[in-house]
């Protein structure tokens, strides 16, 4: 038990500081519909794996991975910006979860299947887990120290740093892809509802209280941190699905910090 | 073809700075052209003041140069490289000041930040501002007369102060191109009469610039071309 309980506080330390990071620079791109359709199809792969016998990373991946490829030439070939796709996109996956659902052996009644999508577990967390968000947090630190000077100039002003030369698209399609990525992982402890409340309320917090971009971005990944852990905690105190508890943490770290003077 | 050595390499061309020929270009999500068979030439040098009223089409124009919208039809070219295809080897040579610059007080940046980002382009992974260039960002915004707030936070700001910010980043990059967006839209009458005739010192060193403008109570004395645009289409030049 206690072997379960240090790696998912290991495991929801790494995903509290990813969260954070990613959340402060998609809010700062204005991508959160972007993250709500990807959290959203993520849903759909996990809830997938109910019914085909495939590992849902692989298959939440791929539809991240496909929601990342289609969202550019829809919006292209609809002429309708990247929002409004994203947000057609996220009642598409979530029909397609909800019916996958109730498709899935066992049925809607059974409350693992239901943790299993909707809320997460600590006990999805095991060493390989925790090594595979390692290796994600590795890449997020390699590709920030990578891009940095140019990044910092595409969260300031995208339009302003394409038209000086820098070509945007690979630096945000990046991040999209890690943030998707990220989503999947996350997804086993948090549950695929409330992940987004993981990657908003921490970066929201910061948004408060930190006066330049490199200390928003620490204080982020520090409330994320902070809003795992005490989800975790309070998810084992009073049994409860430890998803909502994170985004329950993660709301009330929002609103102290919120109120908080600047 | 010419070539001229400079800061960030060698141009294609040395002769002229823009060219457009027939241009027609449609904003994302529109299916109306936003200006129609645009046909300008800029020469190396020139100091050109592009007019007209609200909606003629001077922003997309400038915007169509620097390849930020899809062209429908005709052909671009900065220091003749073809946009929007080698627009991220011309758009070196060029600074843009933009006529939406605002930011709000919330915004996690300095005015030193916002300056040295015009350098992050010309950046390979990893590098980050020699002392130099930061020295450079100190200047810039010295000559723009807003050096004493260079460690504040941008939001903070007045409406002036921050085009002036604006404008700084634009000249730090030592552009061979430069384009103006309303750049006195936010200026009192000091602060307008102060720019005017730093854009003619900065042409008078070499630097072509397009300028858009719809007050003509302040045109640089070194403005030596006027085109007037209205709907979409140029309809005088001079």
């Amino acid at each position: 038990m206690y072997g379960i309980i240090i790696q998912a506080i290991i495991g929801g330390t790494i995903a509290g500081i990813l969260c954070g990071v990613l959340g402060i620079l998609m809010t700062r791109l204005k991508l959160n519909t972007i993250v709500f359709s990807s959290a959203h199809s993520a849903l759909a792969g996990v809830a997938l794996s109910l019914i085909i016998p495939l590992d849902q990373i692989i298959l939440s991946t791929g539809f991240v991975l496909f929601t990342a490829l289609i969202l550019g030439p829809l919006s292209d070939a609809l002429l309708l910006p990247l929002d409004q796709i994203s947000m057609v996109l996220l009642s598409i996956y979530t029909a397609l979860a909800l019916i996958f659902v109730y498709l899935a052996p066992g049925g809607v009644t059974s409350s693992e299947v239901l943790a299993k999508v909707f809320w997460g577990s600590v006990f999805a967390v095991n060493i390989q887990y925790v090594i595979l968000l390692f290796g994600l947090l590795a890449v997020l630190l390699l590709y920030l120290s990578f891009s940095w000077t140019k990044l910092k100039a595409i969260l300031y002003d995208r339009r302003l740093a394409e038209a000086e030369g820098i070509n945007t698209k690979p630096y945000v399609y990046s991040l999209i892809l890690l943030t998707g990525i990220t989503i999947v992982f996350v997804l086993k402890i948090v549950g695929g509802l409330l992940v987004y409340a993981i990657l908003f309320n921490p970066a929201t917090a910061a948004s408060k209280l930190a006066h330049n971009i490199e200390k928003r971005i620490v204080l982020s990944a520090f409330f994320g941190v902070i809003s795992v852990l005490l989800g975790i905690l309070l998810s084992l105190c009073f049994n409860l699905p430890v998803g909502a508890c994170i985004a329950l943490a993660s709301a009330i770290v929002m609103l102290i910090a919120r109120i908080l003077p600047r | 073809m010419d070539k001229v050595k400079s800061f960030a390499g060698d141009i294609r061309d040395s002769r002229i700075a823009l060219y457009m020929e027939n241009v027609s270009t449609l904003y994302a999500g529109e299916k109306k052209p936003s200006i129609f068979n645009i046909s300008l030439k800029v020469r190396y040098g020139d100091f050109l003041l592009l007019t007209g009223p609200n909606g003629a089409g001077k922003t997309t124009l400038i915007e169509t140069a620097l390849g930020l919208l899809k062209i429908i039809s005709g052909r671009v070219l900065l220091f003749g490289y073809h946009i929007p295809e080698e627009k991220y080897k011309a758009l070196h040579f060029v600074s843009y000041v933009p006529q939406d610059f605002m930011k709000s007080p919330l915004e996690p940046y300095t005015v030193k930040d916002v300056v040295a980002m015009g350098l992050a382009s010309r950046k390979e992974p990893f590098e980050k501002l020699s002392r130099e260039e930061r020295k450079k960002v100190k200047e810039v915004l010295d000559i723009v007369g807003v050096g004493e707030l260079i460690n504040k936070p941008i939001g903070k700001l007045s409406g002036g102060q921050q085009q002036r910010v604006i404008i700084a980043r634009a000249l730090v990059r030592d552009p061979l191109l430069l384009f103006l967006d309303e750049p006195f839209s936010s200026l009192d009458p000091e602060g307008r009469e102060y720019m005017s005739d730093l854009f003619s010192e900065i042409n008078k060193h070499g630097t072509t610039i397009v300028m858009v403008s719809h007050d003509k109570n302040y045109i640089p004395h070194r403005c030596n071309r006027m085109v007037e645009m209205m709907n979409g289409k140029i309809v005088r030049e001079s």
